[in-house]
Formats: C-alpha cells, structure tokens, sequence
C-alpha cells in the first residue's frame, strides 16, 4: 500500500473513502496461513470487511507518534474479541480511560493495539503477533481492559 | 569466490542486498522471477540462496520445493528473507527445509552474520569427519588391535577419535594405556550433553583422543537412537572418528554399520571366523547395507595351521581388502600398552595398517 506521505491509521480511519488500493497482493487462506493461494499486481480492499490489520514491524508508519501529556498518558492491558479471533495487547489512554468514549463517540473506526498477539479462536495454536494490531471496531464483540501495565 | 544467488521480486530490495554483499566480497547473482530463480541455481550452483517468499506467479516455496528436489543443487542453503513475518511462515519454510529465515526488514549486520552461519554450517558439514568402523563378530580376531593401530595412524593426519564401542568391558584403554574413569554410556545416561563430551574424552600423548567403553559390560537394553547423534558430534569435532564396534549386529552394532562411512570386517584365518564373516556379510546385505562400504581386512594371516588367503577368498567370493600378517611382538605390545605402530613402525603389522590408513585417507581426500 502506498501511503503517500500519510501514516496507516490515518488511510484506514480515512471516511472520504471506503476502499484501500493495494499493491502486489499475496493471499493465503486463514486455515492455511503459510501458503500463498493467489498473488496479483494490484486489488482493492473494502475496508468495511477487514476486521483486523497486523503491522508486523514499523509502527512509525502505522500511527503518529503521540506526543508527550505529562503525567496523563497510561498503558492498560486489552483483551478484545472479534470474530474468529481473540486479541490482547496494551492500549494507550489520557487519563482514566473511558470506554463509551473508545468504542461509541469515538470518530476512528480503527483502533490501535500495541504489542498484540491474535488468536484464532477455532485453531488456538494460530496466533500472529504484531508490534500493533488495529481492529474494526464495527467487528468488536468484547472490549475489557485488564489493568494499568507498568512501564519499564 | 563465494556466489550467492538473491531471488526477490523487489527490485530496489535486490539492488540493495546486491550492494550489501558486494561489499562483503561475495559473487552476487540475483533474479526477480521465481521460474528463473530455479534455472539460475541450477546453472549457477550457488554457494546459498537468499530467497522472499512472495513472488508473483512461481512463489518462494515452489522455489524452495523445486531446489530440494533437484538432485544437483538440493543440498544448496537457502535463507528465506521475507516481509512474512508471523510465527506460522517461520514454521512454514523451515517445515519446507529452507534452512534459516529473517523477516524484512533485515538489517546488514544480521544479513551479513547470516549468511556467514550458514556458509560455516556448509563447509563444517563438507569437512565432516570420516567414520571407520571395525567389526568382529568373532572373538579374538584382533579387531580391536587393528582399530587402536589404525586410530594411531589416522591421528597424524588429523585429528582423530577412537570410539571404544566394545560391550564387553573393552580393551582399547589398556592398549593405550589409559585408565578410563568414565565411558560414552555414562554420558549416554547424564543426558549426553554436547558440552559435556569433552569431559568423556581421553587424550593419549599421540594426539589420539579416545571415548572409553563401559568397563562393566552392559546388562540393560542400549538406547541404538544415541548412536547417530553422538557420530554426528564426534565427526563435527574429529577429521577421522574410528570405531572398534561391539561384537554384535543387534540393533546397536546395526546402527554403527549403517551411518558408518568404511567397515572393516576383521577376520583371523580360521573357520570359525571365516563361517562368521561370510554369515555377516549375508546378515548386512539384508538389511540393505551397501556392500560397497564393506571390505574384509584377514588378520593375524600366516599364524601355524591357518587358512590360506586364497582358500578365504573362495569361500568369501570376494576378495580381501588386506592381509596384515601374525606378530608375535603384539602380546609385548598389549603388557607394555604401546601399539606396534609406535613401538614396531617399520614391522609387519604396522606397514599394513600404513596401508589401510593411506586407503582411508584417500577416500576422504582423493587426489
């Protein structure tokens, strides 16, 4: 994909827009995650169906970094279902953190989870880690938080 | 100069890995097509193959796939650098024998360090020690003699091993004159921890490093599994890893013949030995051990009321690879624990086992 000059969050969070263009394209299927069962020069993703999005490495180019608020900015642990997966991981939130706020008047469709790990639930030994994971909230079905997490 | 073949449908990334190892000194081909990526090592037989997985239309792993099954380049290492980075396509291309994986973005020093891990894992594997065994079924045949004889001479062109395999509280410490403390079975039963071999291994002031038998022979069942694991060790660390085998074929004596790269039968010129080796010989036949690795060596040939080589021969229906002649200096030689290869050099026995030694050595090094 190419992002122009933009980070991943803002392209996937984009709402003049529905599709993502895609450059040389490689798809395997979920059961058969090592195999690549088609590849194509270019495709078109509807951002509507993807319920999750791995950034293996890079986070730089996945979200802004997010400047420093004194006093404010904590690390909770998040355990999150979406269908067919499971999702844990560390969210950043100012203050105390409000879900309502997260998950219904939020404006971003797509949230951030750093240093995730997804589960699929049907094959608990199929996981994909990223150093972040961002996930439709439309495809939420669970959202909790687990604690603060210290930060080293 | 080392040649590394780079198949990446990234152009920008292979002009980079291109410069990469230029630098390091290595001889860089590279490709952007899976299908031309397999012609290329094929034609180019590449010292490694650094490989992405995904490529349009003939993907990494059909590459990978066609390399290992291709008899002329399916031993070429191959490091899977790709942007597939989740734990289940590590697991993937090493399932599919790849034989290291980095996922992008890689940096050079990781590349370079690599690359060179491989490379070392090649040339240790080619350079792989030679294993010799010797093998008497029959008692008193002298195998061990000829073994311990035999080690000595290997040991002055590289280094060498002698793994006392005897099940019968074997003899080659006291022809060395040795007192082993501990043997390869108690590394066995501590765990056989590869850092730990050392402690097992004697040194003898030829250089020769010995791996004692049990003294107490064995009354439980042995692990034969250990056998190839503990070769595999020894040839990492020895040029030459000569083995006096146990005086059975059961499953343990079994596994030293089959991962052994020379057998020696050893026979004395007598029909009972000569009843066992021709028995032997059909025993290792069916069960598939290549016959080209087997050679009869008579020992202790000449000895009064003795078969004559040729009468062995017959009955054998192949020929002896050597004929080492009776000694009577090796009673003196076994008391005093100095091998007639050191305490005899220029006598009979100690010339044809220079014999033996300059065979072997020219198996593992031809001219």
């Amino acid at each position: 994909m190419t992002l122009r000059g933009r980070v991943l969050a803002d392209v996937l969070n984009d709402v003049r827009t529905s599709f993502l263009p895609l450059e040389a394209v490689f798809l395997s299927r979920l059961e058969e995650p090592a195999r690549i069962l088609k590849s194509f020069g270019a495709a078109i993703l509807s951002k509507n169906h993807i319920t999750m999005a791995i950034v293996n490495v890079g986070v730089e180019l996945a979200v802004k970094a997010i400047s420093p608020t004194y006093g404010t900015r904590k690390v909770y642990g998040v355990f999150v279902t979406i269908p067919g997966f499971e999702i844990e991981g560390t969210m950043e939130f100012h203050g105390r953190p409000d879900l309502h706020a997260l998950l219904v008047t939020n404006v971003e469709r797509f949230l951030p989870i750093l240093n995730a790990q997804a589960v699929m639930t049907g094959r608990p030994e199929s996981r994909f880690s990223g150093e972040l994971i961002f996930i439709n909230r439309d495809f939420i079905g669970l959202f909790s938080l687990s604690g603060e997490v210290a930060q080293g | 100069m080392t040649r590394i073949l780079v198949i990446d449908d990234d152009l920008e990334l292979l002009q980079m890995i291109r410069l990469m190892l230029e630098q390091d000194g290595y001889e860089v081909f590279t490709t952007a097509d899976g299908a031309d990526g397999i012609a290329k090592t094929r034609q180019l037989q590449p010292d490694l193959v650094i490989l992405d997985l995904m490529m349009p239309e003939v993907d990494g792993f059909q590459v990978l796939q066609a390399i290992r099954n291709d008899p002329i380049v399916s031993d070429t290492p191959v490091l899977v650098l790709t942007a597939r980075a989740q734990p289940v396509d590590r697991e993937a291309a090493l399932a599919a024998r790849a034989d290291d994986y980095l996922a992008k973005p890689v940096s050079h020093k990781e590349l370079r360090d690599r690359i060179r891990e491989l490379l070392n894992r090649r040339r240790r594997a080619g350079e792989a020690g030679h294993v010799v065994l010797f093998l008497g079924l029959r008692g008193g045949t002298g195998t061990t003699t000829l073994a311990v004889n035999t080690a000595l001479a290997l040991a002055r062109s590289g280094p060498t091993v002698l793994w006392d395999a005897s099940l019968n509280s074997g003899h080659a410490g006291l022809h060395l004159r040795l007192a082993p403390r501990s043997s390869w079975l108690d590394w066995w039963e501590s765990g056989r921890s590869p850092v730990e071999l050392e402690n097992y291994l004697m040194a003898h002031p030829s250089g020769l490093r010995l791996l004692p038998a049990p003294l107490v022979p064995p009354t439980g069942m042995l692990d034969e599994t250990q056998v190839g694991p503990t070769l595999d060790l020894l040839r990492e660390r020895f040029a030459f890893v000569v083995v006096d085998g146990p005086a059975t074929l059961l499953p343990i004596g079994l596994a030293f013949c089959r991962l052994a790269d020379a057998l020696f039968l050893v026979m004395s010129p007598e029909v009972g030995a000569l009843q066992t080796t021709v028995m032997t010989l059909r025993a290792l036949q069916g069960v598939g051990i290549s016959m080209e690795r087997v050679q009869v060596v008579l020992n202790h040939a000449a000895g009064p009321g003795t078969l004559t080589p040729q009468a062995i021969e017959r009955a054998l229906g192949r020929p002896l690879l050597l004929t080492i002649p009776f000694d009577p200096h090796q009673a003196t030689a076994l008391v005093q624990g100095t091998p007639l290869i050191l305490s005899h050099p220029s006598g009979p026995v100690a010339s044809a086992v220079q014999r033996l030694v300059g065979q072997i050595v020219s198996a593992v090094r031809p001219l």
